[in-house]
């Protein structure tokens, strides 16, 4: 009897536990995943830190942003940079250097994308 | 008799097993399965594509020109300067990234083995690609590289006439390398040969595809 109320309490206690893990996890590996796109995807011209300072950042005619520069990133809203990451530069007004991904990425990973991108810069938009 | 009979039939199998398997291009490539993939289909999550070690060869039919490949599987060039995948190989140094050197393909078959082996490659063929859509013949330089350079600015990634960005495949001998039916097709929808590849899709209209395909031919 009281090995079966300690055997239920237990399996209660790990259902609570994941219960409450599993959001923590589902930012952390959406996170997780964007930090890997985002060095499968951007590394090369915005660079392994976000700095702009890829390696193809020199062929490129305009420079690659940086995304660690929080004064700039900060007047950019969360919708303007999904866009100009999922259509490309062209359709927001700036270079068309910056190619587009909504043939290679998911909406999912777009968004977790802009997320990344707010933690490099260590920002959010502000007007 | 008839027991003796059966031991020369089965000294006869033990010996034309071997001779058979030598140049033998299916057993030959099998090995090659430490590095690449062989069988379809392509990974298609960032985890798998960052474990990839070498590029996939289970369409290498449609992919290679047969005589490139005899070469090739001989003594192996540098393709990907910056490795199969990119981000496996950069390392930042002081203010800017650079490319760890990337491994070579660790092919070294004799000219007869390559041969065999290129023949096996040739077998792989991907069912659903168009052929006899890459129209190779004249065309004007000048205008095929105005889009490549200047509109689609393909050097940003590709290696170009000596010029260009290194996460992706060089173009120098490219033209030898690359059956044009399957850089048609490649162009087109890079996501259709590997759902994960950091090549965007373009939306180019006949006239421009035959000007890439008919320059990227050129390059040999
Ligand atoms: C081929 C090089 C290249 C690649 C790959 C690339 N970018 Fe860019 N990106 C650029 C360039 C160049 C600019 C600057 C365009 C300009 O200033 O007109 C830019 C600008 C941006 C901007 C700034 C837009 C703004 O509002 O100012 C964002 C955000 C961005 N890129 C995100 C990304 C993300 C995320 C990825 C990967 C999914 C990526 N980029 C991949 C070259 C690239
Ligand atoms: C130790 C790992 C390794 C082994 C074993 C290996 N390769 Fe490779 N192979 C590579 C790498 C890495 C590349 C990419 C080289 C580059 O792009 O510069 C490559 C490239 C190639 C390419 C060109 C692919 C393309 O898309 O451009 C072919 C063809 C090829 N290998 C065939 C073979 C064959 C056939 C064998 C067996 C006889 C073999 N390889 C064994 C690592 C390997």
């Amino acid at each position: 009897m009281k090995k079966g109320f300690l055997a239920s309490l237990g399996i209660f206690t790990l259902a609570i536990s994941a219960f409450a893990a599993s959001p923590a996890l589902a930012v952390e590996d959406e996170l997780g995943n964007a930090a890997n796109n985002y060095q499968l995807y951007c590394s090369m011209c915005h660079g392994r830190e976000g700095d702009g300072k890829g390696q193809l950042a020199e062929t490129l005619e305009v420079p690659p942003r940086n995304h660690t520069d929080g004064a700039y990133m900060s007047k950019r809203t969360d919708e303007q940079l999904f866009k100009t990451i999922s259509e490309g530069g062209e359709a927001t007004g700036f270079n068309s250097a910056m190619p587009s991904h909504n043939t290679i990425l998911q909406k999912e990973d777009i968004r977790g994308l802009v997320k990344h991108l707010r933690q490099l810069c260590n920002c959010k938009y502000a007007k | 008799m008839i027991k003796r009979g059966i031991t020369v039939f089965a000294l006869a199998l033990l010996l034309a097993v071997p001779a058979a398997f030598a140049a033998d291009g299916g057993a030959i490539v099998k090995k090659c399965g430490s590095c690449h993939k062989l069988t379809g289909p392509a990974v298609k999550t960032i985890a798998e594509v960052k474990a990839r070690k070498a590029p996939d060869l289970f369409y290498a039919g449609s992919k290679f020109n047969k005589d490139w490949l005899v070469g090739f599987l001989q003594n192996p060039t540098v393709i990907r300067p910056a490795g199969t995948v990119y981000a496996n190989h950069i390392k930042t140094t002081g203010d800017t990234d650079t490319v760890a050197p990337a491994p070579k393909c660790e092919s070294k078959l004799s000219a007869g083995d390559a041969a065999a082996a290129a023949d096996y490659l040739m077998t792989l063929k991907d069912a659903k690609m168009k052929t006899g859509v890459a129209k190779v013949g004249e065309f004007s330089k000048a205008k095929a590289k105005m889009l490549i350079i200047k509109t689609e600015a393909c050097n940003g990634c590709h290696s170009i006439e000596g010029n260009g960005g290194l996460s992706c495949p060089t173009w120098e001998g490219i033209g030898k390398r690359l059956n044009p039916d399957w850089v048609y097709s490649f162009v087109q929808d890079p996501q259709y040969w590997d759902p994960k590849v950091w090549m965007g899709k373009r939306e180019l209209d006949d006239a421009s595809m035959q000007l890439i395909v008919n320059y990227i031919a050129s390059q040999k």
